[in-house]
């Protein structure tokens, strides 16, 4: 009887089963800012891919070629060419492999280890999260230039430990995040209705807790992955970075500084090859962030 | 429409506090368009309080924000129709003519008392902040003013000065119904005031809006889906489904000569006070999907007397007294004031 | 068989705060017997609904003794609790939030499955979940949806299911209606009687609602503030409520009747605070007929007419 009384009204097919990941995309791909940003890391991610075919990596972007110094853009060079004659959009496009690379590895591995910890100081108990969270603290009490440095300079200078540098002084964002947003789900209803039907609190934690948890950390890295080129760039810099004569990005801003009076395009195209990689970047996540709530249509 | 609207209001314009003609409201979202009311008419004679019953999704709370202005724009659209408070049209009225209007003229209390005030400022001066902005006082003035109003609801003198979370749900909701009354409007709107409180409580509330209701010779329109509060507080109901008034009248037109399917539905669904024990009989399916309306009568899909004709037209209206109407095509002129049904 | 399913000595849950210990729940008794419904009643803050959590272990209770089936609950490791889950299930207020959504109908009914590693073949479980949504009157074509696309009753409907699908034999009703709409109140309240008749499950129930539990319910316990102020069977606490408060709790319902107003006894004041309450009766600062044993000594749970037992002084048999 109860059977008739409901959805007599229409009588539609089932849907068809639809992913998760499916219905983000579906959302994500109506925020058209976070499309432009998809688009643009495209772009940069098939350059990376590619960066061989366009320009010979040890021909055109290490090797110098003192006579073609410092000449403007042009049609051979649409980004001109540096200090010692290489040409600037070879070196752009081979640079965009250290920056990313680098800065996206640190990410991943701060990401996890962070993750992991915040989550198991949001879901089990106040003590545990205690000592946990303290030890975040004092990490994050540290300067993240300032550590990196550090670690870089006890370790020295190679692509690992960069990525160990650039990770670590992360770690405490990515365990605060999660532990709030944790600790914000642990107590939701539907939690404690898994406990009532008898499941184990490490099935809760990883079926609904971190799914329903873990939307801002996917925002906070890719603004992480933004702040880590120009950590990079910093370390650079000051010389800890990528040694010249690798490109990269950072590096190549420092050393076009001496001639940014004259030559200012030695400047401006790493810049806007860096800035456009966070601007779109940043795009991207803010619609990351609406897309993966689920109660959004 | 136009046959409706040819069996004018049964009482003269002057003497109506509320009279709402016609009006429809959609909301155009990305989705699709919701039609929120369809066509609804209300009037509230002076003094009097109607209850306006219906489930959600019937258009309740549009019809309440309506009256104030405050459908939000976009998505809302007020399609057609018109809204006169006091015998004065307000949908044409600007933003500063409509702030003066609200508070003064027409009040409305929300559902949920916990969001209705601001956290971090006393109550003492919330009531005042509204008496000063419409009576343009200063705040020496505004304060015994403020002081007396908090007083008639039941809050003493020495609590004046709390914050809202040092009061309890129902302290906090007559803390609203203050602010509400503070410059004494002719209407107030009310929906569902006493929801979110326990039924001791909720008797208190009632029982002291009763009063101030008298003492203010206020109008009323209580949005409800409780049929017991009706009984407690109201001379008229209006029983809405899918944004328009599908049976109106007196209390005892509605409770002991009901006419329309859906209200009869709203009575089984309820325990029956003489036979606990009986088993409910609830009205099959759910309300329609406001962005896909059914053709006719929006009830014929769930109605058991549901005729081929209620799924083509819109049934008319008719009246079985000057305040009792259905709209149902179980009735014709004649048979609405005897209650026999026309046979399928 | 002669045996009670559910027998509950002298509970207490008690929450540490800053101000001192608050009183939850203060030495509730009561047992229930297979097949029935008891309906715990009270207002917010009473204590209801913690009551019904501490019954399943969902909150660790302070002391006491809950008996289920002859097991002591409050006894078993966190394992075999687990394990005994499958026979005691609850059914949650809010629709809306008592379920993951991220999960979709199917893999929401089939959870139970998955947690206790029933049914591991994909098809049987996929039929089973079919069998559900029948038994619970949803639609089959909506097993591919999400909580968020369905109307608060369908919800209610998952959440039923789930709890079903173990098989338990008693289930705690924790306001199972009171998020829904009139008419869909009566669908699900309908829905959840037939599947007593024909599974045999013993009920909990609840509520605020005295029409609802009225209609609903074999037996009626009242509670305030932490406390079991009257239980009595369902018509025998209507015809004859003893305790003070019970008497204004049913004369506050809104009766939808134009003809039977009833004489309203209104309640002075509000809660006192539940943490550290005195030994004296808790009802005392709101009653109208309290004296001064009232203030002095706290009242006991004694029965006063067959099957009827009230915690007041002044409270005599009829």
């Amino acid at each position: 009887m109860e059977e008739t009384t409901l959805d007599t009204v229409s009588s539609a097919t089932a849907k068809k089963p639809r992913s998760q990941a499916y219905y983000t995309w579906k959302r994500l791909k109506r925020n058209k800012g976070s499309m432009a940003g998809l688009a643009i890391l495209t772009i940069y991610f098939l350059l990376m891919l590619g960066a061989n075919l366009l320009y010979d990596y040890k021909d055109v972007a290490i090797k110098q070629n003192i006579p073609a110094r410092l000449q403007a853009p042009s049609v051979a060079h649409p980004f001109g060419t540096d200090e010692s004659g290489r040409d600037v959009l070879a070196r752009v496009i081979h640079g965009s492999r250290t920056s990313i690379l680098i800065s996206v590895a640190a990410v991943l591995v701060a990401m996890v280890i962070g993750g992991a910890l915040g989550a198991i100081a949001g879901f089990y108990g106040e003590r545990l999260s205690n000592v946990i969270m303290r030890f975040m603290d004092v990490l994050l009490a540290i300067p993240a230039t300032l550590f990196a440095i550090v670690i870089v300079s006890a370790l020295g200078t190679s692509v690992s430990n960069l990525i160990i540098a650039c990770s670590v002084a992360n770690i405490p964002k990515f365990a605060r995040i999660l532990r709030s947003s944790v600790m914000s789900v642990r107590n939701a209803e539907y939690i404690e209705a898994a406990r009532a039907l008898g499941a184990r609190e490490s099935y809760i934690l990883i079926r609904h807790v971190l799914p329903n948890s873990i939307s801002p950390l996917f925002v906070q890295l890719t603004i992480t992955v933004g702040t880590l080129i120009l950590l990079l760039s910093g370390m650079s810099f000051v010389g800890l970075g990528i040694q010249p004569p690798t490109p990269e990005w950072g590096a190549m801003l420092a050393s076009a500084r001496t001639y940014i009076r004259n030559y200012s395009y030695l400047c401006f195209f790493p810049g806007m090859a860096i800035m456009l990689c966070i601007l779109s970047l940043n795009l991207l996540g803010d619609g990351l962030r609406d897309a993966l709530d689920p109660r959004l249509k | 429409m136009n046959q409706n609207d040819a069996v004018t209001a049964p009482s003269p314009m002057d003497s109506l506090e509320l009279d709402i003609r016609d009006l429809r409201v959609e909301y155009r979202t990305m989705e699709g368009t919701v039609y929120a009311l369809n066509g609804i008419d209300l009037q509230i004679p002076k003094g009097r309080t109607l209850g306006l019953v219906g489930e959600t999704g019937a258009g309740k709370s549009t019809t309440g924000l309506a009256i104030m202005n405050l459908i939000p724009s976009p998505p809302g659209v007020i399609v057609s129709g018109s809204i006169f408070l006091g015998g004065e049209s307000i949908l044409k009225k600007s933003e500063k003519e409509m702030n003066l209007i609200r508070g003064n003229k027409v009040s409305m209390i929300f559902q949920d008392p916990m969001t209705s005030l601001n956290p971090v400022v006393p109550v003492v001066d919330q009531i005042m902040e509204v008496i000063e902005h419409h009576e343009k006082i200063s705040p020496r003035e505004s304060l015994p003013k403020a002081l007396e109003m908090l007083e008639m609801v039941g809050i003493p003198r020495n609590r004046a000065h709390e914050y809202p979370h040092q009061f309890s749900g129902g302290m906090k909701q007559r803390v609203i119904i203050a602010i509400a009354l503070a410059c004494s409007p002719y209407l107030l709107i009310a929906d569902e005031p006493t929801t979110a409180l326990d039924v001791t409580i909720q008797a208190q509330v009632l029982d002291m809006m009763r009063e101030l209701r008298k003492k203010y010779q206020m109008s009323m329109l209580m949005i409800t889906h409780d049929l017991g509060i009706v009984v407690e507080i109201c001379d008229l109901v209006a029983v809405i489904y899918d944004g328009r008034v599908v049976e109106h009248g007196t209390l005892r037109d509605i409770f002991i000569n009901t006419r329309h399917p859906y209200t009869e539905g709203l009575f089984n669904s309820l325990p029956d006070m003489e036979n606990p024990k009986a088993e409910l009989k609830p009205i099959p399916g759910l309300m329609p999907d406001p962005t896909r309306i059914p053709t006719g009568c929006p009830f014929h899909p769930r109605c058991g007397y549901a005729m081929d004709i209620c799924a083509k037209t819109r049934p008319s209206r008719y009246y079985a007294s000057t305040e009792h109407y259905v709209e149902c095509h179980l009735y014709d002129e004649k048979t609405v004031v005897s209650g026999g049904r026309i046979k399928q | 068989m002669n045996t009670p399913l559910l027998e509950v000595k002298n509970l207490k849950k008690y929450f540490k705060t800053p101000n001192g210990m608050l009183h939850a729940v203060d030495d509730v008794s009561f047992t229930l017997e297979r097949g029935s419904t008891l309906g715990l009643v009270g207002e917010s803050g009473c204590g209801k609904s913690t009551t019904g959590r501490a019954i399943l272990c969902l909150t660790e209770p302070t002391s006491g003794q809950i008996i289920f089936d002859g097991q002591h609950l409050m006894k078993l490791s966190p394992s075999e609790l687990r394990r005994q889950r499958q026979d005691m299930q609850i059914i949650f207020q809010d629709p809306y939030s008592s379920l993951d959504p991220r999960f979709t109908v199917a893999q929401a009914i089939e959870e139970p499955f998955r947690i206790h590693k029933l049914i591991m073949d994909k098809r049987e479980r996929h039929k089973k979940v079919l069998a559900l949504m029948d038994t619970v009157g949803l639609a089959r074509r909506l097993i591919n949806s999400y909580p968020h696309e369905l109307d608060g009753g369908r919800r209610q409907r998952i959440g039923i299911a789930r709890a079903l699908a173990l098989g338990p034999r008693f289930i705690v009703c924790d306001e199972p209606v009171s998020a829904l709409d009139v008419s869909i109140q009566a669908q699900i309240l309908n829905l959840m009687k037939q599947l007593q008749r024909e599974l045999g499950l013993t009920y909990l129930f609840i509520t605020h609602d005295l029409s609802v539990v009225r209609h609903f319910s074999d037996d009626i316990a009242v509670m305030y503030l932490g406390r079991m102020v009257e239980k009595a069977p369902t018509e025998a606490l209507f015809a004859h409520p003893l305790h003070p408060y019970t008497k204004a709790l049913l004369s506050a319902i809104p009766i939808p009747d134009i003809d039977r107003r009833t004489e309203r006894i209104l309640l002075k004041g509000e809660l006192s605070s539940p943490i550290e309450p005195a030994k004296i009766c808790r009802f005392s600062n709101r009653c109208g007929e309290c004296i001064d044993l009232c203030k002095e000594e706290e009242p006991l749970m004694h029965e006063v007419s067959p099957g009827h037992f009230v915690s007041c002084f002044r409270a005599s048999g009829y």
